[in-house]
Parts: structure tokens; C-alpha cells; sequence
């Protein structure tokens, strides 16, 4: 049985106006996707460095992320780098470059797993492979293949957010990675906020 | 039963060529309606002095509600000048697993909780206490560690779901040789039923 909604105003005290141009009038409650989805699914999740000493003027690959889901995208909510300026000036800048297609690291690198905003939930990210840089040597983790880069940002001293909105989006098998170039010896945390959504 | 598109038929409902419904829709917040329904808050730990470059505790919220949700969507950061060293400090947020001890929950000093529908008489059933300079956090795990400069109020994305029982705190560390510097942490948060 097909159902038409049909404009009642004036036909009665509690009928929906639909409007000249066929739209229903409605009064919602808007939730971002990031609350309902880990409301509802449990599944939004957070992958940090940890703040992490960088030397200046080497090109450090800190985070690696990839989709190993064949059922589901990640969509990334946002990307949030501290950087304190240097450890000498303070008001030095570093240069943040996003890669995609970077090769899993091959050294320097340890294995970690998101964690999930909804406290206490036993889901885990499993499903997306982690590896931050595990501060050995000077040059961040070692990539065969760098991947190209996809974004990059000149950041001064303090915390910084790029909010994607889930528009950022890694497909199965893709990987992203994340650098910094540090003008001075200084530290860094970077911090990967994202959720899964079956295709 | 299904809705069918009424498009061209006069005052219909329209759905599109990509199935979708055509609405004109008055959209509230979920902090607005919560705070409608006496359910969304404010809390402040007020301003605390940092004298040195000890880690120290400022913040502990504990959700105490078995039948209430805590969304935390955000903390606002507020820093002041710091003097006798350099201007960045690194705040930590930590998911404590259990309540596993620390001055800054044994010091069980009430942060500042009011409703952000004004006078209303429902105080929620949630735990948050402030602390002071070197005030202890023991045990649970670093989720984030944003560096942040001084002078300045910023507001860090947290998109935090916190059931009954869960926990997080909130720490300052100042940098080398900083002798006096002032913070205060802020955040507003809501209460939804559990399993909604």
C-alpha cells in the first residue's frame, strides 16, 4: 500500500504543512554523525602518537593508517597536530604533510590500536592498521614507498584542527600516512579521528 | 506501506529522483533539546594557579547515572600568561579504567555544576572535582596530549560517549622553568538515557 503525505493545513489541528514546493515541514533534532555513530554502533575511534621528540629539519613520518575492512571505508572526522614551536625559539613552524598510498613501514614503527570514544566499549579498530613512529633514530618510521602528498600545513606553535567531517575517505586496502619537518628540535602529537561505515 | 512521492499532485509531499523525502526542517542541537529538557549542563574548575612544572590534575568527571548517558563533546581550555618559562603547555586527557586513586579525586573538591536550564532543581548524577597545582592522577591511559600556547582559550573537539561508571581526567603540564602561570577548564556535556 503506497502512502502520500499530503498538506493539512487548515484540514486540521495536528495535520503536516506540506509546502507549494511539496516539502513536509518537520522539526528535528540534528545529531552529527560522529555522536550518533558512536552512540548507536560504538565504532568511532582516535588513533594518537603520543607526544613524540622531533629533530629539526628531518622529514619524520609519525602515524600510518590503513583500511583492512573489504566490508567498509573509513571516514576520517579530523586531524588535530600540536606542535610546541621548537624546543628553542618557541616560535618556530613545522611543515605537516599528509601521504597517500605510503607503503606499510619496514622500521622504527610499533603497532597500536585506536581507541574508541565510546569509553568502555569493547570494540576495537582492529580492522584498521595502526603504526606510529616508536622514536627510534632520527627519521621518523622508514617507508618503501612514501606515497604521495595529499595535504599539507605550516603550523606555528599550539594545537590545530583540520575537520574534515568525514569527507576524508580511505578505502579498503588504501593507507594514509603523516609526516613533519620541524625548522627546530621540537615536539609533536598528532592525533587521527575517524569511524568505519559499511560500503 | 511506503511513502510515495506526491510531486505534481498539488500540496503532496514530494520525494525525489533519489528517493528522498523533501522536508523543510527546524533543526535543534542536541545540547539545546537536552538543555529543554533539563538534561545539559555547564561545568568550570575556576581559575587554578600553577606554580611550577609538575604535572598537575584539574579536572575529574565520573558519570554516576546507570540509566543516563554522558555525551562530552568538547572541553574549552583556558590559559593565561606564563611567566619564568617558555609559553607552551601540554594538556593530557586520560580514560581512567577505575577509580585508582590520586589527590585529585581523594581531594574531592567540587567544580563548579550548574544547569544550563537555568534553575533548574535536577543536579545530575555525575561526580566532577577540580584540582590544584601537582594535584596527583594514578593510573588509566593517555588518549590525548594537545601542546597548547599561553594566553589563549581554545575550545578541543572530544566527541567523548561516557556510560555509567566511566571516568576521565584532565592534567597540565607546564613547560621548563614556568613559575606561574593560570588555567581553568570548561566544558558543557548532556545526559541521554542509556541505549538511545
Amino acid at each position: 500500500m503506497d502512502i502520500a503525505i499530503v498538506n493539512a493545513t487548515g484540514g486540521g489541528k495536528f495535520g503536516a504543512k506540506v509546502d507549494e514546493d511539496n516539502r513536509l515541514f518537520t522539526l528535528s533534532v540534528a545529531q552529527g554523525q560522529t555522536a550518533a555513530i558512536s552512540l548507536n554502533k560504538q565504532q568511532v575511534y582516535a588513533w594518537e602518537t603520543g607526544v613524540i621528540a622531533v629533530v629539526g629539519g628531518v622529514l619524520t613520518s609519525i602515524l600510518w593508517l590503513r583500511n583492512d575492512d573489504p566490508s567498509g571505508i573509513l571516514l576520517i572526522k579530523r586531524i588535530g597536530m600540536s606542535w610546541n614551536g621548537g624546543n628553542t625559539n618557541r616560535n618556530r613552524t613545522v611543515n605537516a604533510v599528509m601521504y597517500v598510498g605510503s607503503t606499510e613501514p619496514v622500521a622504527n614503527h610499533v603497532a597500536f590500536v585506536g581507541g574508541n570514544l565510546f569509553l568502555g566499549s569493547s570494540n576495537q579498530s582492529t580492522l584498521v592498521k595502526a603504526y606510529r613512529w616508536d622514536t627510534v633514530g632520527a627519521g621518523g618510521m622508514t617507508h618503501v614507498t612514501p606515497g604521495s602528498p595529499g595535504a599539507r600545513t605550516l603550523t606555528s606553535i599550539g594545537l590545530w584542527l583540520i575537520d574534515y567531517d568525514g569527507a576524508l575517505i580511505v578505502p579498503f586496502g588504501q593507507a594514509v600516512s603523516f609526516s613533519g619537518m620541524a625548522e627546530e628540535d621540537g615536539k609533536i602529537s598528532l592525533q587521527i579521528t575517524g569511524w568505519m561505515q559499511s560500503v | 506501506m511506503r511513502i510515495e512521492g506526491g510531486e505534481g499532485q498539488g500540496r503532496e509531499a514530494a520525494v525525489s529522483k533519489d528517493l528522498r523525502l523533501l522536508t523543510e526542517a527546524i533543526a535543534f542541537s542536541p545540547i539545546q533539546m537536552a538543555a529543554l529538557t533539563n538534561r545539559a549542563y555547564a561545568l568550570s574548575t575556576g581559575v587554578i594557579s600553577i606554580t611550577g612544572v609538575t604535572e598537575s590534575g584539574l579536572l575529574y568527571i565520573r558519570n554516576d547515572d546507570p540509566s543516563r548517558t554522558l555525551l562530552l563533546p568538547e572541553l574549552t581550555l583556558n590559559v593565561g600568561k606564563c611567566t619564568g618559562g617558555p609559553g607552551d603547555q601540554l594538556f593530557q586527557l586520560y580514560y581512567l579504567t577505575s577509580v585508582s586513586g590520586g589527590t585529585l579525586i581523594s581531594g574531592a573538591s567540587l567544580a563548579s555544576l550548574v544547569s544550563l536550564n537555568v534553575g533548574s532543581p535536577t543536579p545530575p548524577k555525575v561526580t566532577v572535582y577540580k584540582g590544584v597545582y601537582a594535584a596527583t592522577v594514578i593510573g588509566g591511559v593517555v588518549r590525548r596530549s594537545p601542546i597548547i600556547q599561553d594566553a589563549v582559550t581554545l575550545q578541543i573537539p572530544l566527541d567523548l560517549v561516557m556510560p555509567a561508571g566511566s571516568q576521565i581526567a584532565v592534567t597540565v603540564t607546564a613547560n621548563a622553568s614556568t613559575s606561574a602561570m593560570k588555567v581553568a577548564v570548561a566544558a558543557r556535556f548532556s545526559m541521554l538515557d542509556a541505549g538511545v
